[in-house]
């Protein structure tokens, strides 16, 4: 947590904290760049599963992906060079949290929150074939 | 008291009255009737009268009514304007969260130690933001449960509006039945006068003149079993006489007189 005394900075990871369908997940601040008012999105037809569409970010357009049914900001992310957006998660907080034994997520309240598979978000879009939910 | 002329026109009534042969109704029967007549005419007026009066207020609760459906009005206006007021300030508190929590990621992209008075701050901002919020989604609220009262008050009020509305058009047909009513009670009096050729001033002499009478038989009766009858007709002759000579039954003291 941020208020905590300063312990040595290898030990301590820097992120947000967001829940997805009564899980939580952490996400590092090298790869979540801002969070964003929820935008407009322009659906495009015959997208693959988990891509919402795309959507206009200060002046560049995104990818937006669907990671759950939350109401919560926008999540944009600089990932492989692109930025993406992650629409769908709840109850988001930053700030900077102790790592956890494994040093891939971080402790946060006393629990140990994993870190979000955004390789397998980003693979499982990328690999579903376009127009599969035309029934081609 | 009665003045002699008066008293000769009773006497002459009661004549009337005791008269078998005459045609027509008796005084008594058209005094009765003219009683009748009388309080028929004055109920009736009272009638239209209590009527224009219950129109009058009903008129004046259906102004109140659409002076309160206009106050009902202006604050069901004025709870919309707040519950936008409020909604908007509840987008302010989601924008200045979204500011702190941007803050507190780059706090923490900076590190622990340069990012702490961004993580301070930004934890500070989001604790108020979070409290301004829950205020203003109490508000908001509140104000909803306001505006969802207004609206059924107005509901009411439209209810009691139209009531009033009724109230006064019913009172109006009241009185325009009392009125007719009066008028016909009016025109009954005229005809009734025209065939009997009594008159309500005479029928109300009458029955004056009865009272008295049926009083003074009644004095008589009550003192006909407490003293001697001829001690009562020697003190009652110089009223009594006059009177039966007066009624046309001069023989029924005329023996007393005689002695008197």
């Amino acid at each position: 947590m941020s208020t905590l005394p300063s312990p040595p900075p290898d030990v301590l990871r820097g992120g947000l904290v967001m829940t997805l369908e009564d899980k939580r997940f952490f996400l590092g601040a090298d790869v979540a760049q801002k969070l964003a008012p929820r935008p407009q999105i322009t659906h495009l037809p015959g997208s693959p599963p988990g891509l919402l569409g795309l959507a206009l970010h200060e002046g560049a357009i995104v990818p937006v992906l669907d990671v759950g049914p939350g109401r919560g900001a926008m999540i944009v992310c600089l990932y492989r060079g692109e930025h993406l957006g992650l629409l769908g998660a709840d109850s988001i907080v930053t700030g900077v949290y102790d790592r956890d034994a494994d040093g891939a997520g971080v402790v946060f309240e006393g629990e140990k929150v994993p870190p979000l598979d955004l390789e397998a978000l980003y693979a499982r879009v990328h690999s579903a074939a376009w127009g599969s939910t035309w029934g081609m | 008291m009665a003045t002699p002329n008066r008293s000769r026109r009773l006497i002459g009534l009661l004549r009337k009255n005791a008269d078998p042969g005459k045609e027509g109704t008796a005084p008594l029967e058209d005094g009765a009737a003219w009683a009748a007549h009388s309080l028929a005419v004055s109920r009736s007026h009272e009638a239209a009268e209590a009527a224009q009066a219950i129109a009058a207020h009903a008129a004046k609760q259906r102004a109140a009514a659409d002076v309160l459906t206009d106050r009902t009005h202006a604050v069901a206006a004025r709870a919309q304007e707040l519950a936008a007021g409020f909604g908007r300030l509840t987008d302010a508190f989601e924008r200045l969260g979204l500011v702190a929590l941007n803050a507190g990621l780059e706090g923490a992209r900076l590190g622990e130690s340069q990012g702490r008075a961004l993580l301070l701050v930004s934890d500070e901002v989001r604790l108020h933001v979070a409290r301004g919020s829950e205020g203003a989604r109490e508000l908001t609220g509140t104000v909803s449960d306001v505006a969802t009262d207004v609206g059924k008050l107005q509901t009411y009020i439209e209810q009691v509006r139209q009531g009033a509305q009724d109230a006064s058009q019913e009172a109006a047909r009241v009185a325009a039945a009392a009125t007719e009513a009066e008028r016909a009670v009016g025109e009954l009096g005229s005809r009734f006068q025209q065939a009997t050729g009594s008159d309500p001033e005479t029928a109300r002499l009458v029955a004056e003149a009865s009272k008295h009478a049926k009083a003074l038989v009644g004095a008589l009766t009550a003192l006909g079993g407490k003293a001697p009858p001829k001690l009562i007709v020697s003190a009652l002759r110089p009223i009594l006489g006059p009177l039966a000579r007066a009624l046309g039954d001069p023989a029924a003291f005329s023996d007393d007189e005689a002695h008197g």
